[in-house]
């Protein structure tokens, strides 16, 4: 009987259906706030990746809720790396700190710019670009630094490789996708979409190079983030009818702890919708569904 | 061709708020193009600063970049910057020492400079080059992503790029890994985008530029 892996990309590699959550740790977040929004996840996803300033905004770090996570609560933490705030010497460290901590499972994307984000005077860095740090954490995996060195043997990483959606040059995308699986992605994730016709032509891309997709689905919280959300995530076009009932719910006169609530159930009613189409796709293999205020937030099975 | 702006004029006031005396030096050649500090940007600057201050004396050196030409020109005005309590130099950063580097003195840039740029026409520039050092230009069919990528990319586009759009200025502005496909698409070179490119040398911008040439 073959053997079932417990790995999210173990259950990725099988065609099993896998459910991840993005938690973000805003500056307003405690470390044991985030990990008790984890804990009420641990019985609905398979994984949990903690993002890493997300936006160019002010964020707690995320190797130790990782391993936090992952010592505490048994969970399963995605360690999310970009190439914005670090050089090639910072992100080395990173990764190899993240190997000896067990944190094998890792996320890559360049990293949104300084100037999308809240504290655009940053300055950006960028020293290496997203394949070639999928390159270096694949060369750290086999035990070699990229200044040539021979590393102690460290535990496999899994890498994963966000990818975006630009229906403007389909065979750019497609060369994307297979420079990430070739620098040694191991699944792709996607930026935030709502339309299931993105999804199915991501997937007929991905499918085509043999790369398992994880579609990422954003809820909104606000009409502040419906009125925002261009600004973050271009193309993004959530449901006219979800929006207003979300616009309804928040300009409506119940108590905030009951929209707070009904805001959540608006959200888990359509990623239900969302989660259950996305199954029906042909080389999606999961979905990623961030959690940004929402506490009761619970992804779908 | 170097771009500059002027500064505001409350801030250049702010730096001469100390000096009464001061000789004007302009460029006739890059800021004159950008209209910030050719021989009429100087005259302008007279106007704004005459109640307020001495004007000793102007000039517009040709390049002020070139310390020879600087200081062939400013003889010119050998006694006026003496006397001078400041210079305010009405040109790029290189200018601005040039002249520091010649006369010693106290010095006021009147420019920010902006940019190594292409010129469309007056008014309306665009980087095109950020002397990295290590020009591979042929990469990517003459198109350079190393200025015109706002997070440098080698191996683009980036996740964000939307409908050939970049994130940066609100997906408004071309992502140049989309003109650079399309340029190499044309040119039938798109293999050469499938090619890993490796990570850029860092310490090429990291000291201090210096060429001298030896026998």
């Amino acid at each position: 009987m073959p053997k079932v892996s417990n790995s999210i990309v173990g259950k990725l590699k099988e065609g099993r259906f896998a459910t991840v959550a993005e938690l973000e740790i805003d500056s307003q977040t405690s470390i044991e706030k985030l990990l008790d929004r984890a804990k009420s996840l641990q019985n609905s996803v398979d994984a949990v990746i903690v993002s890493r300033h997300p936006r160019s905004s002010l964020y707690l770090n995320n190797l130790i809720p990782c391993y936090l996570m992952k010592e505490k609560l048994k969970l399963e933490p995605i360690y999310s790396v970009d190439g914005r705030d670090k050089n090639r010497l910072g992100l080395f460290s990173d990764i190899l700190t993240a190997g000896q901590l067990g944190l094998t499972n890792i996320i890559v994307s360049t990293g949104s710019h300084t100037t999308t984000g809240t504290y655009i005077k940053a300055k950006p860095v960028f020293d290496i670009d997203a394949v070639q740090l999928i390159t270096m954490i694949r060369d750290v995996k086999n035990g070699k630094a990229f200044s040539g060195e021979e590393l102690p043997k460290t535990a496999g990483f899994d890498i994963g490789a966000v990818i975006g959606f630009d229906r403007s040059r389909p065979e750019m995308e497609e060369l994307m996708i297979k420079k990430k699986k070739d620098a040694g992605a191991s699944y792709l994730v996607t930026v935030p979409i709502y339309e299931i016709e993105k999804a199915k032509i991501i997937a007929n891309r991905t499918n085509k190079i043999g790369i398992p997709l994880v579609v990422t689905l954003y809820p909104i919280d606000s009409v502040e983030t419906i009125n925002s959300i261009g600004n973050i995530f271009a193309d993004a076009k959530p449901p006219e009818d979800f929006l207003k009932k979300i616009r309804d719910i928040e300009q409506g006169s119940i108590k905030a702890e009951t929209k707070s609530k009904e805001i959540s159930n608006a959200n888990r009613d359509l990623m239900d919708v969302l989660v259950k189409e996305l199954k029906s796709i042909k080389g999606v293999s999961g979905c990623n569904i961030v959690s940004t205020k929402l506490d009761v937030l619970k992804a779908p099975s | 061709m170097i771009i500059t702006v002027q500064k505001p004029l409350e801030e250049i006031m702010k730096m001469l708020e100390d000096y009464n005396k001061v000789v004007i030096v302009g460029c006739n050649t890059c800021s004159a193009l950008c209209q910030t500090g050719g021989e009429e940007e100087i005259k302008d600057m007279v106007e704004k600063l005459k109640d307020e201050k001495q004007i000793l004396g102007t000039i517009a050196v040709e390049t002020p970049c070139d310390i020879r030409i600087s200081k062939r020109d400013l003889r010119a005005l050998k006694k006026q910057i003496e006397e001078a309590d400041a210079i305010l130099a009405m040109t790029c950063g290189v200018g601005v020492q040039s002249i520091t580097d010649l006369t010693q003195k106290n010095i006021v840039p009147a420019l920010d400079t902006k940019f190594l740029g292409m010129v469309e026409r007056v008014g309306r520039f665009y980087e095109r080059c950020r002397m990295c050092g290590s020009c591979t230009l042929f990469d990517t069919g003459g198109i350079c992503a190393i200025s015109r990528c706002p997070k440098g990319l080698v191996n683009g586009p980036c996740e964000t790029v939307s409908d050939g759009k970049c994130e940066v200025g609100g997906w408004k502005n071309d992502c140049v890994w989309a003109l650079i496909w399309d340029r190499l698409n044309q040119l039938g070179r798109i293999d050469s985008l499938k090619k890993y490119q490796p990570e850029r040398d860092g310490s090429l911008k990291a000291t201090l530029g210096e060429l001298v040439w030896t026998e």
